[in-house]
């Protein structure tokens, strides 16, 4: 049993296989899952709590974290909101994914033949379903404790998981949230070591000392709302048909291209045709400059996880 | 390419000369000049040109050694 000096527990639960639980968390609070018996995966979605449109986005979060975030990462909302919805604080294992997509009934029919079968999808669309969402509203989801990696041919695959008794994850909650974590469905693959045990969530108060384990993230006109939106409404019903009133209003466009001439000495001009016989950096001298211009740019200027370099 | 750098090109290509100076024009959009104004608003260089040819200056010299070393750049 682990310990928290400081602060106040607002509720403790387990939920057993099978099960998940949604549960409102205000901004500030802590919510621990735990490991019972160890080397069980938990899945787990949120959404802002007064907007669900806004929700944990898995590909936002895998671009800025990468494959395995952990203590120090946000989970962020997709976008156009992407604002960071709950921080890591705590991460006794560190082998966590946002890699995989949550297994489903689907899955299991046909990989297994299995068609009833215990899902993180109809898990976590069951217990969203205790505030109103549907099926449709469950979204991909943040792995805890699911030991993966992606091989050198760039498959991804899944590992024994690492977790033990007791090991556990706190996430502060930076908004008020709805969080639903379950018990991983997937008895048939590795993830939870081909059983399913239960898992306990703690609910606590954050103190400062949560809140200083929190870096500050930034704070942009891009992290919209729907405020920002030209359609202010949502959606209510299911048949799409043609807005006559419609005019694209597309970013920037059109796109305005204009010649920079770029006067190049022999030194110069001797480092692009060496570039250029590489064969990595484009045809002609404009495409060795331009590449080496924005490559250059990005790895001196650009905030955040660089794009990956040609090998 | 420019005809100025092509010129430059088979001169060397004929054996004649190393590379004089020449002019290469980049096609960019009002989005890639912003960046590059930016740049230069915040004190990184004196003209566009000049970023360019800082960006090329130090692109080179971290690639192009890194190929004569057999790295991986």
């Amino acid at each position: 049993m682990t310990t928290s000096p400081g602060r106040k527990t607002l509720r403790e639960l387990t939920i057993e296989p099978g099960t998940g639980k949604a549960l409102e968390l205000r901004r500030g609070q802590v919510l621990r899952i735990e490991q019972t018996s160890g080397r069980q995966c938990a899945d787990f979605n949120c959404f802002n709590l007064h907007d669900y449109k806004e929700f944990f986005h898995t590909g936002r979060t895998r671009h800025l974290h990468g494959l395995h975030p952990t203590k120090g990462d946000f989970l962020w909302s997709a976008p156009p909101r992407e604002r960071p919805m709950m921080a890591i604080i705590e991460d006794t294992v560190g082998t966590n994914d946002v890699l995989y997509p949550r297994c489903s009934g689907f899955l299991f029919e046909h990989h297994y033949g299995l068609a009833v079968h215990t899902n993180c999808h109809d898990i976590q669309a069951e217990a969203q379903r205790e505030f109103g969402l549907t099926p449709d509203d469950v979204h991909d989801s943040f792995n805890f404790f699911m030991h993966t990696g992606v091989d050198a041919a760039g498959h991804p695959f899944i590992a024994k998981n690492a977790a033990g008794r007791g090991d556990y994850v706190e996430l502060l909650a930076l908004m008020d949230v709805l969080a639903v974590p379950n018990v991983c469905g997937a008895d048939v693959m590795m993830t939870s070591d081909f059983e399913l045990k239960p898992l306990k969530l703690v609910v606590f108060e954050g103190t400062d000392q949560d809140w200083s384990r929190v870096s500050e993230p930034p704070r942009l006109r891009n992290q919209r709302s729907p405020s920002d939106f030209r359609i202010k409404n949502i959606k209510a019903d299911r048949e799409l048909y043609r807005d006559a009133s419609y005019r694209p209003e597309f970013t920037n466009v059109p796109l305005q291209i204009s010649e920079l001439a770029v006067k190049l000495t022999g030194k110069e001009l001797e480092w692009i045709e060496q570039l250029k016989s590489t064969g990595k950096y484009g045809e002609t001298d404009a495409e060795v400059l331009r590449y080496a211009f924005f490559t250059w740019w990005i790895g001196k200027f650009m905030h955040g996880p660089k794009h990956a370099a040609p090998t | 390419m420019s005809l100025a750098s092509h010129d430059a090109r088979r001169l060397k290509n004929a054996g004649m000369t190393t590379m004089t100076e020449s002019t290469v024009r980049l096609r960019l959009n009002q989005q890639q000049l912003e960046l590059i104004d930016n740049s230069i608003e915040a004190g990184e260089s004196g003209s566009r040109e000049e970023l360019i040819c800082r960006a090329l200056r130090e692109f080179a010299a971290t690639h192009l050694s890194a190929a004569a070393n057999g790295k991986k750049s």
